[in-house]
This record gives C-alpha cells, structure tokens and sequence, in this order.
C-alpha cells in the first residue's frame, strides 16, 4: 500500500488546525514533533510558500467541532465554547514546474456565558472593551487560501499565499454587540534548494480589522475601555458603543538545511516580526483614539535530525521566541503597558519504526518561559516564569491493510500568560484517529481530549474534539 | 541564476520594505502614573483683602470618573500645602469643605473645590501640577438642590418621572410667588441675558407674594408628573413616588395632560408666561440649563435678565459638552459620567451647598431622593 497520500493528508490536517485560526498569529507555530518519515519542509517550520514540497495532487474535506467547558476561568473568558470548522482543500500541479493550492473555510464559534468583553478574546488586546451585560455570541464566517509555489530555475523556488477572512458576529444579549472582522494576509519567499543544502528568505504582511458595535438598548450597559487588564476608563454613554481594533504585522525571516538526505540533517530559522495594534472608539461621527501597542519578536529555531529514515531516529530541536510589547494611551499620549515574554525549548523525540505499518514515538520537551507584564495607570505588576516540560508518546499502527490507528497522549506543565490567579496548569491530553482507505478514496476520523487542571484550583478546563475527514488523491 | 529573476527577488524586498512602513510608532517617553498634584488651601485673612492664610488640617479629597481607581484623602499640612503623588493623566475633582473657626465664637464653613483636567500637553512636560485654591464660604440662598432626568433602569425609553428639588438654605422663610423655573437654551457664555426654552411660573406675585412659603431648611420637591411611577409595570420598584410632590409642572396648552388635582400646579401657557412648546416641562435626557429666577422679568422674547436669577444649574452627563449658561452664574457644568436610564441622580453635596460651579457642588448618587438629602 502507497501510504504517502496518507501521510500527506495527515499533515494537511495539522497545518490546517494550526495555521487558520482566522485572527493571524504574531508567529508561524510549528509542530516540531510531527511523527512523519519525511523531514518537515520549510513550509511546516516557517510558513515560507517557497518551502512547501509538491507531493502530488490531492483534495481533501474535513469538518470538526471542538467543545470546551471552562469551569475554571477567568472574568472576561467564556464559560464554554463550541467551534464548528468545515474545509476543503485542494492542491494541484498547474505545469511542470508550479501548482497552486486552494483552501475554503467555513468556521462558527459559539461562546456560552460570556462577561461584559466585546471582543473576540479579551486576553488578546490590552486595549478590550467591554460592556456590563453576560450573554452567549456567535462568530461565524468563511476565510479563503490560496497558494502558488513556481519553480523559477532548477534550483529556484518562488512562492506566493494570500489569505482572506471574513467574519461575523452577535451577541445575544444587551447590547446585542455586532462585530464584522477582516483578515487578509500575504505571504512571498524564495527557495534556492540544493542537492545536500537549502537556503529560503520569506516576508509576511497581514491586516486585521475588526469593527465592534454594540447597539445599547439595556440601560444598566456601561461601555469601558481596558487599559491592560486591570484598570479602565469609562466611556461616555451612548446609544451605542463602537469600537474599531486595527491589527498589522510583518514578519521576515530565513531558513537554512544541510543535508536532506544524508543520515544526519539540520534545519534552522531566523524570523522577526513586528506587529501594531490600534484601538479607537467611535462616538456620533468623531474617531477617537484609545491605545496602541506594538510588538516586536525574535524567533529562532533549530532541528537536527539523526537517522530519520532508518528504523530508528531522533529528532532534537531548540526553539527562542521573545516578544516585548509597549502600549500608549492615546488619551494621554504616555506609555501605559509594556510586557516582555521569552519561551526557550528544548526537545527531543525519539522515533522507532520496526516496520512500515508500524511507527511510535515518544518526547520530552522542556522550555524556559519568563513573562514580565507591567502596568503604568494604576501601578501594576507582574513578573512570573519557571520550566514548563511535558511528555509526550504515540504511535501509528496499521489495523488492517486498510485501517490504520494513530494514537498520540501528552501530559505537562504550563506556566500560563494572563492567569493572575494560579501559577501553573497541569495539562493532559490524548488524541486517537482512525483512517479508512476505500476506493473512492480516505475517510480519516479523530477524537482529541485535553484536560487542563489549574493549580490550586478544584475546576478544570475540558476540551473535547471530534473531526471527520475525506481526502482523495 | 537568470537576469529574468530579478525583478522577482527586488519585488520580494519592495514588499518588505513597503510593508514595514506601516509598523513603527515612536514608544513615548513620558509614563503615566506619575503625574503629582501639589495644591495649597487657604482663606481670605479678612474680608475685602487679598491677603490668604493658609488652611492647615483639613481633609481633601480627589477623584476621578475617568479611571477605575479609588478615591484618595490627604490632609494639609501646616503651611496648607496637600499632595496627590502617582496620578494617570485624568480628570480630576479636587475638594475639600471644613468648618474652620473664625472667632471664639464662630465658625464659618468654608470650601475649596476645582475640577482638573490633567493631560501630557496640558502639563507641558512637567509631572506635578501645582495650584492654590482659596476656599470659599458656600453662598447660602434658596437653591436647585437636585437635578432628577436620567430615567430609572428601564428598556422602554422612560424618563418621564423626571423632578427637581429646591432646598432653602437661609435662616429665614423665602416664598415662592412668582418666581419663573426656565429651561435654558444657549446663552452666551458671557451673556446678560438668559434664552429660553421652556418658562414655568409659580403662582402669586413676585417678590412681594407671601403666600407660598419655604421654612429654613425645607425641600420642595417639583414633579414633571406627581403620581407614583411605580405604577408602570417595567419600572416598578426602580423609580420615584411623586404622588406627594409639592408641586407638579403643567402646561395648559397641553392636551389630555395629566395633572395631580391634589398637587398644586406650576404652569406655563397661562396668560402671563408662555412658551411655544405645547407638552409638558422636560429637562433633556443628558443634561440642561435649569434656573431659578423671581420672576420680576418673565418676558422671554427678549430674554430673561441675569439678574433676576436666584439660582442656575447647567448639567450635561458628556464630558466634552459645550458650555450654554452664562459664566456668572455657573462656571461649569455637573453631571459629567452619569449614563442614561441609570436612575442616577445629580444632587448637591451638601443641603443647599453653592459655589456657582456645578462640576464640584454636585455629585452623582446612585437613586433620586425626593424630599431629603443623600446620606
């Protein structure tokens, strides 16, 4: 049995969970413990379009929904969520020397019993608003991807990626908040790939804009502008309250590998990135600014791979990320917030593959974490690190010729960003996926659960996913 | 590698470049939070002199509605002086109200009050804001001691339970004949006269009628409609009972108006006064000019002179609001950060307590009080 195609379906599956979440992360999040024989291209590990490898031509449907529960939680976080995801991808070569991707996304997130936010998540922006009402909002919206990746001369390669977002929302109570975001980002590198070496240069551009308006027609509402998470200014009330967040961010970058094909090969990224937040109110007709912040990051990563096609391989990798963020009131015109982060990694996994229908794994990951969180209007600060680690194992076992299993279970220590409240959380987590080849192609179903206990704390945060999959070659 | 690729790659750092652009801002050097403000109270040493004493042990109070921060309260020190350290850029109210002793046997209530408005180009660059306040005895007359308009909690759009409430603060009985209640237009802000929009009149004759009295120490309550509201469904149990008002506001020329028989009336369209407004007294939502005048000018073509008035009130809840009344009788504006159909109430901060400056005579209370002062 070729299990190519299903490999590919299989990391198709983890780059379309990772990479499109409709709000654009500050930085490309790479799954360095992928299981696959194949080295991970540089597409994984960077998001360079130049990077992504060809590997035949194949569509692919998926729909999943992804239930969590958050007993524990904090004031502006919702009690429960429900997200329902929908995707097609499809990945065909135009000529011999380029092919094109396509991906259309439909998504519906519910959050349930959510306190006073406006925003999509309040711990995402230090410049929220909120309003005094708790209700249930709906997000839902289409986004749509495309990728064009040209072979420019025998060992130059270009790539192109756009995306681009719409979405809705209403919240379904007083002050029924209406909120319409867009999100559009671009993607452009170079590849010149070698026989024993490559070398990739990328840039990102991404706009974000998002329009919230709440329509007041409860008069207990009371609109208030987040100045970092602890201390507010009061808007003025009006029949209704709008606020406009604007998002940019550049990120560039390259990647270096040595020796593809050898029994021993390495891969590393350089990246920094800059991001600029704006946040303004609206009032009758009038614009008037509330905060902007700004970030800027350093990503380092390295990977070195030993005998990762033999029967046994290791994989050990380090990865830096450090973010430092300010923030300035523009009521005042001063710096009111500014915040550091680093994440240091170090991991390993170790692969055995007695037999191609037969594969485990099992890693350790450590990572050195620091956050640094200060507030200026109302003296606040925050500073709070420590080694986060966790264990991970799995396996992909073929059932049948037909059939195949995969399992994967993780358990460890996060330091969390934003929890005042509990200095840790302890994570488990277990995903099991079956695969079905039929002729019409296959039909992949997983079920994923995450258990996330606070320290101290008697609640938990479950998670629970549920996906069906159809890809055909 | 190929001349044709160069375009490619320079595209590539255009876009970069283009992109970057859009994504630096300068990080600002001044911090907030560390504004200080440095006030110093005093009093007049004698009366017609510019000399000022200072004002030692007294407590001052600073608060704003801008932030979520809690109020503070320090204590002059000998020399009078006060300090506020560690302060965002905000609006302020600063105040302070004491009873110091002028002789053995007196004392004379005397109060310091002024509303800031701190931002980094105000300061100039300078953290500490440095002020001295001479404090004033509170004029003491018949007032407007509470401004009754935003509505109760409600999602009908109800703000009909609106009243206002006068407080004599004299030692002697002042009588209400005559006297004129105007809602106000806008009025220069330096004007001699007053623009009108609604003009209600008591009856009797003004400045010599001796039949509707107000004893020391008395409230009048003056209700827009004197019957209970919480009789209307959606809002009982959230609002007033004007059933007992001392007077209830009537415009003759209203049609099927409604009009307590058991509450004497205030009216307007009655042959003397009138107005071209057909329904009855309301003040606006967010704010208005109220004033109190005693009537020996009721004609308001012209408009009314400033100084038949007794009492004037300007009050808007945004903070940005233009001032409409007159400087001379109010130098600002109360109210400020009050939200619609809160059943939220601008009352004085004392009985009859009176600088002709609305931002630090009043403060907001959470419920209306008809009849009494909040605690």
């Amino acid at each position: 049995m070729n299990k190519r195609p299903l490999i590919l379906v299989l990391a198709l599956m983890i780059l379309v969970c990772g990479a499109f979440a409709f709000e654009q992360a500050a930085v490309w999040a790479a799954d360095y413990r992928n299981p696959d024989t194949e080295l991970p291209d540089m597409y994984a590990l960077t998001g360079n379009p130049a990077g992504k490898l060809y590997a035949g031509n194949i569509q692919y449907y998926r729909i999943k929904g992804t239930f969590s529960d958050a007993a524990y939680r904090r004031i502006y976080d919702p009690a429960r969520t429900q997200l329902y995801n929908a995707d097609y991808t499809a990945l065909m070569q135009i000529n011999h020397v380029s092919y094109f991707s396509a991906s259309i996304i439909y998504e519906d997130l519910r959050l349930r019993e959510i306190f006073g936010s406006m925003d999509k998540d309040f711990y995402d922006d230090y410049f929220s608003m909120v309003d005094s009402t708790s209700g249930n909002v709906a997000f839902y919206g289409p986004q749509l991807k495309l990728l064009y990746n040209v072979k420019l001369s025998e060992k130059l390669f270009f790539g192109l990626e756009g995306n681009y977002g719409v979405e809705r929302s209403l919240k379904d109570t007083f002050p029924q908040t209406a909120t319409i975001m867009r999100n559009s980002g671009y993607r452009a590198g170079l590849e010149y790939r070698g026989k024993a070496a490559s070398l990739g240069i990328f840039g990102r551009y991404y706009d974000n804009q998002v329009h919230y308006e709440a329509v007041k027609q409860y008069m207990e509402v009371k609109p208030r502008t987040y100045m970092g998470y602890n201390i507010f200014y009061n808007e003025l009330a009006s029949a209704t309250a709008n606020k406009v967040r604007t998002r940019n961010g550049l990120e560039y970058g390259a990647h270096f590998s040595l020796g593809k094909r050898s029994r021993l090969s390495m891969q590393f990224g350089i990246s920094g990135l800059h991001r600029i937040s704006r946040a303004d109110v609206i009032r009758g007709s009038g614009t008037r600014e509330r905060g902007l912040w700004q970030r800027e990051g350093l990503h380092l990563f390295g990977i070195l791979n030993i005998f990762h096609q033999a029967e046994q391989g290791l994989r050990l990798y380090a990865d830096h990320l450090h973010y430092s963020d300010w923030g300035a009131s523009r009521i005042s015109n001063t710096l009111v917030i500014e915040n550091a982060e680093r994440f240091s990694t170090l991991g390993a996994v170790f692969y055995y593959r007695p037999s191609l229908a037969q594969q485990i794994y099992a890693g350790a990951e450590a990572r050195k974490v620091s956050y640094d969180y200060r507030e200026y209007i109302f003296p606040f600060h925050d500073v709070r690190g420590g080694w986060e680690w966790n264990i991970s194992a799995g396996g992909r076992i073929y059932l049948s010729a037909k059939t195949r299993m995969g399992f994967d279970l993780k358990y460890g220590k996060e330091i969390p960003r934003f929890y005042w409240e509990t200095p840790s959380f302890e994570n488990l987590g277990a995903i099991i996926s079956l695969e079905k080849l039929f002729s019409f192609g296959y039909i992949t179903f997983d079920v994923e659960y995450l258990q996330k206990t606070p320290e101290n704390k008697p609640e938990k945060i479950n998670v629970f996913l549920i996906g069906l999959s159809y890809g055909r070659k | 590698m190929r001349k044709s690729q160069y375009p490619i790659i320079c595209l590539h750092v255009i876009f970069l470049l283009a992109a970057s652009c859009f994504l630096f801002e300068e990080k600002p050097q001044a911090v907030d939070g560390n504004v200080s403000i440095r006030l110093r109270f005093t009093v007049p040493a004698q009366a017609d002199t510019l000399e000022a004493l200072p004002v030692p042990g007294i407590p001052v109070r600073i608060y704003t509605e801008d932030y979520s921060i809690p109020e503070l309260t320090e204590i002059t020190d000998s020399s009078g002086f006060v300090r506020f350290d560690n302060l965002p850029y905000a609006r302020y109210v600063v105040e302070s109200h004491a009873l110091i002793k002028i002789s053995e046997f007196e004392e004379a209530e005397v109060v310091g009050a002024k509303a800031l408005q701190l931002t980094a180009d105000s300061l100039r660059g300078e953290m500490v804001y440095t002020d001295t306040l001479l404090m004033e005895q509170s004029k003491r007359g018949l007032k407007i001691n509470e401004i009754y308009t935003a509505g109760p909690p409600n999602n009908i759009f109800y703000f009909y339970d609106q009243f206002m409430e006068l407080y004599n603060g004299l030692s002697e009985t002042v009588y209400l004949d005559g006297m004129i209640i105007l809602r106000l237009g806008t009025s220069g802000l330096f004007a001699d006269t007053l623009s009108v929009t609604y003009i209600y009149q008591f009856p009797g004759t003004p400045l010599s009628g001796r039949q509707y009295p107000v004893e020391p120490g008395q409230f009048v309550v003056i209700a827009g409609n004197a019957f209970d509201h919480n009789t209307i469904g959606p809002i009982a149990g959230k609002t007033v009972d004007l059933s007992n008002a001392d007077w209830e506001f009537v415009n003759l020329q209203e049609a099927n108006g409604y009009d307590n028989p058991n509450v004497p009336n205030i009216t307007t369209n009655n042959g003397r006064v009138t107005q071209a407004s057909k329904v009855d007294f309301l003040l606006g939502l967010t704010g208005d000019g109220l004033a109190l005048c005693d009537g020996s000018d009721y004609d308001q073509t012209d408009g009314i002179d400033i100084r038949t008035v007794i009492d004037c009130v300007e009050s808007s809840f945004s903070p940005t609001h233009i001032k409409e009344v007159p400087y001379s009788l109010d130098a600002s504006f109360g109210g400020i950060g009050m939200q619609r159909y809160s059943g939220q109430s601008l009352e004085r901060i004392r009985p009859g307590f009176d600088t002709n400056n609305s931002a630090v005579d009043f403060v907001v209370i959470s419920k209306p009080t008809p009849g009494y002062h909040h605690e």
